[in-house]
C-alpha cells in the first residue's frame, strides 16, 4: 500500500509558544482507517490540520504521497488542486465549516473552486444530499440546522470534492446515538470504496468500532504508540498514562456486605 | 475525591454573599430581547419566503429588477395621486404573495411615520417653506428677518407644506412596501445571488454572506453568555463593566473564528478568487411576470 500522508518529526507551536505537536512521526496508508487518540489538548486537531495542509510544522516534515510539502508548495496551482481534491478535512465545529448561504451552496463550493463545471457540481451535490438524507435542507441556511444536520452538511461539503483521504476531527462529539451510528456506517462505506479515513477522537468506543491503525498522543504532545485498535485498547497501563482511561474506587454490595475495589473507565463512559 | 472537596461544598446550608451594588442590567435584558426578536423576524421571514405565493414563485433576479424599476418610478412621480395609484397596484401583489397584510402594513406605517411624516414635518410650516397657511399656530407682532432666514408674522401649517409632507410620506411608504415585499418573499441567499446577475463582484457577495451568517452566530453567543450570567447572578451586577468585558471576549472569539474560517475555506480550495453557484435559470413564468411588471411600470410612468 502506498503511503498517502506522513509526518517525520513534526513539531508545531501556536504563536511560537504553545506546543501542540512535538516530534510526531507517523504514516497513513492509502485506503487505511486511521485513528488519532489522545486526551483533551494533546494535539489531535493540530495533527489533523497539519496533515490537511492548513497549518505547517515549524520543524520536521509533512509528506503527501512521499513528497514533503510546505506552505510554499500551495502557491503551485497544480499541487494545490491535486492536494485539495485528494485531502478533505471536516472540522470539529461545523459552524466553522459552513460559511455559504445555503446547504446546496456549501456542497457545490469546493467543486466550483476546483474549477468543476456547475452542472456537474450540482449533480454531485444532489447525490450527496440524497445519500446523507439532507435533501429537504437544500435551501436552508446552516444556522437553521440542528447539530446532527450541520455535521452531515459539513461532511457533505467535503464529499462533493470526492477526496481520497478524509480527515475528521472528533466527528461524533455532540451527536445523538442515531446520528453517531449513521456516521460510523458512512465511514465504513467510504472506506470500503477505497477512501482513507483518518479520525481524531478520545472516544474509545469509536476506536473499537473503527478497528483501524491507532496513534496515541500523550499530554506532552508526542506519539506514545502506533498500533492496531485491539492492541491499543488492550494496553490499559498506556491508556491510563495518556489519560484516556481513569481509575476510581467503586463500592458494591455482595453477599458478604459492602466491598470496595478499583475500576478503570474510559473517559466519557 | 472526597478528601479534595472544599468544606463549603459539603455544607447544605450555604452562606450567601451580600448582594453586590451596581447599576441595573435591565437595558441588557432589553437588548437581549431585541436580539431574540431579530431571530424571530429572520425565521418568520424565511418561512414566508418558502410559501406558495405569487412573488415567491418568481426568480430573484426578476424581483430585484422589479424593485429597482419601481423605486425609480416612485421617485420620479411628482403628485400624490400617482403614489396612491402605485400603492393600490401593490396591494393585490401583497395579497397574492400571502404576506400577513396587517403585520406588513404596520411596518410600512412605522417607516412612513418616522421617515415621512416626522422627517418632513418641519416643511409643513411656513417658517421653512413659504406658502399659504391653512392652520394658524402663532401670530407674531411682526415678521422677522435675519441672515437668509425669514420668519413670517403668521406662523402656521401651509397647503404647500402638507403636499410636500404627503408626497414624502407616500414615497417612503411605497418604497418601503416594495422593498419589504421583495425581502419577505425572497430568501437572503437568493437575493445575494441575484446581485451576482447584476455584476456585483463575487468576493463582495461572499463578504455579505459571511457577515450575515456570523452576525447570527455571534448574536447567539451573546444571548447564551447573558443567559449563563443570569443563571449565576443574584441581584444586580456592574452591567457596564460586564458588557465591556463581553465585547472584548467576543472580539477575541471573532478573531479566532476568522482564522478557523480561513482554514475551512482554504481546505476546500479557496485561493482568494471566489466562485459562487449561480441562481436557477430564468423560466418562462419569470419572463412573463417580468414583462407584465415592466408594462405596468411603463403605464404608471406615462400616466
Amino acid at each position: 500500500m502506498e503511503t498517502v500522508l506522513a509526518l517525520k518529526g513534526a513539531a508545531y507551536k501556536y504563536y511560537d509558544k504553545i506546543t501542540a505537536l512535538d516530534g510526531v512521526s507517523l504514516s497513513i496508508m492509502q485506503g487505511q482507517r486511521f485513528t488519532v487518540i489522545g486526551a483533551n489538548g494533546s494535539g489531535k486537531s493540530s495533527l489533523l490540520q497539519v496533515l490537511a495542509g492548513l497549518i505547517f510544522p515549524q520543524t520536521g516534515d509533512v509528506l503527501f504521497k512521499g513528497v514533503a510539502f510546505t506552505e510554499k508548495s500551495f502557491r503551485d496551482k497544480e499541487f494545490l488542486r491535486q492536494f485539495r481534491t485528494t485531502v478533505g478535512y471536516v472540522f470539529q465545529d461545523s459552524d466553522v465549516q459552513l460559511f455559504c448561504p445555503t446547504i446546496y451552496d456549501e456542497l457545490v463550493f469546493g467543486p466550483l473552486q476546483m474549477g468543476m463545471d456547475e452542472e456537474e457540481a450540482s449533480v454531485r451535490a444532489i447525490e450527496v444530499m440524497r445519500m446523507l438524507n439532507i435533501e429537504a435542507l437544500r435551501d436552508r441556511p446552516s444556522y437553521m440546522l440542528s447539530g446532527g444536520e450541520k455535521k452531515k452538511a459539513a461532511i457533505g461539503s467535503i464529499l462533493t470534492m470526492n477526496p481520497g483521504v478524509i480527515l475528521l476531527d472528533e466527528p461524533t462529539s455532540g451527536l445523538d446515538p442515531r446520528t453517531q451510528a449513521f456516521l460510523v456506517e458512512l465511514l465504513f462505506a467510504l472506506n470500503d470504496s477505497g477512501k482513507t479515513i483518518v479520525v481524531s477522537t478520545h472516544d474509545l468506543a469509536l476506536v473499537e468500532e473503527l478497528q483501524g491503525e491507532t496513534c496515541v498522543l500523550t499530554e506532552s504532545h508526542t506519539v506514545e504508540r502506533v498500533a492496531g485498535a485491539d492492541d491499543i485498547l488492550a494496553d490499559e497501563e498506556m491508556l491510563l498514562r495518556v489519560n484516556l482511561i481513569h481509575e476510581h474506587i467503586h463500592r458494591h454490595k455482595d453477599s458478604k456486605g459492602i466491598i470496595s475495589h478499583v475500576h478503570r473507565h474510559a473517559h466519557g463512559d | 475525591m472526597e478528601n479534595k472537596i472544599p468544606t463549603f461544598l459539603l455544607s447544605n446550608n450555604p452562606l450567601l454573599p451580600k448582594a453586590r451594588a451596581g447599576t441595573s442590567s435591565s437595558f441588557i435584558d432589553k437588548g437581549i430581547r431585541h436580539i431574540a426578536g431579530f431571530y424571530e423576524t429572520i425565521f418568520f421571514q424565511w418561512e414566508l419566503s418558502r410559501k406558495d405565493g405569487l412573488f415567491q414563485r418568481l426568480n430573484a433576479r426578476t424581483k430585484v429588477l422589479f424593485l429597482v424599476f419601481y423605486i425609480f418610478v416612485v421617485s420620479v412621480k411628482k403628485d400624490v395621486s400617482s403614489e396612491i395609484l402605485i400603492a393600490v397596484f401593490l396591494l393585490p401583489l401583497i395579497v397574492m404573495s400571502r404576506v400577513g397584510i396587517f403585520a406588513f402594513y404596520w411596518k410600512v406605517f412605522i417607516a412612513g411615520f418616522f421617515f415621512g411624516v416626522l422627517a418632513g414635518l418641519p416643511a409643513a410650516f411656513n417658517i421653512f417653506l413659504p406658502g399659504e397657511p391653512i392652520y394658524i399656530i402663532l401670530e407674531l407682532q411682526r415678521a422677522h428677518d435675519f441672515w437668509i432666514y425669514h420668519i413670517p408674522q403668521t406662523i402656521g401649517i401651509t397647503r404647500e407644506g402638507i403636499l410636500v409632507v404627503s408626497m414624502l410620506t407616500a414615497r417612503v411608504a411605497n418604497s418601503v412596501t416594495i422593498t419589504l415585499l421583495v425581502i419577505c418573499t425572497t430568501p437572503f441567499a437568493e437575493l445575494v445571488k441575484a446581485l451576482k446577475a447584476f455584476r456585483v463582484p463575487e468576493y463582495f457577495l461572499m463578504i455579505i454572506t459571511l457577515s450575515y451568517k456570523y452576525a447570527f452566530i455571534f448574536l447567539k453567543m451573546m444571548r447564551d453568555m447573558h443567559t449563563a450570567k443570569k443563571a449565576r447572578l443574584i441581584g444586580n451586577a456592574d452591567a457596564a463593566g460586564w458588557i465591556a468585558g463581553r465585547i472584548a471576549c467576543i472580539f477575541n472569539k471573532t478573531q479566532h473564528r476568522c482564522d478557523e474560517l480561513y482554514k475551512a475555506m482554504s481546505g476546500r480550495g479557496f485561493t482568494g478568487d471566489v466562485k459562487l453557484a449561480k441562481l436557477e435559470h430564468v423560466k418562462a413564468v419569470d419572463i412573463i411576470a417580468g414583462a407584465g411588471l415592466l408594462t405596468l411600470w411603463m403605464f404608471i410612468l406615462i400616466v
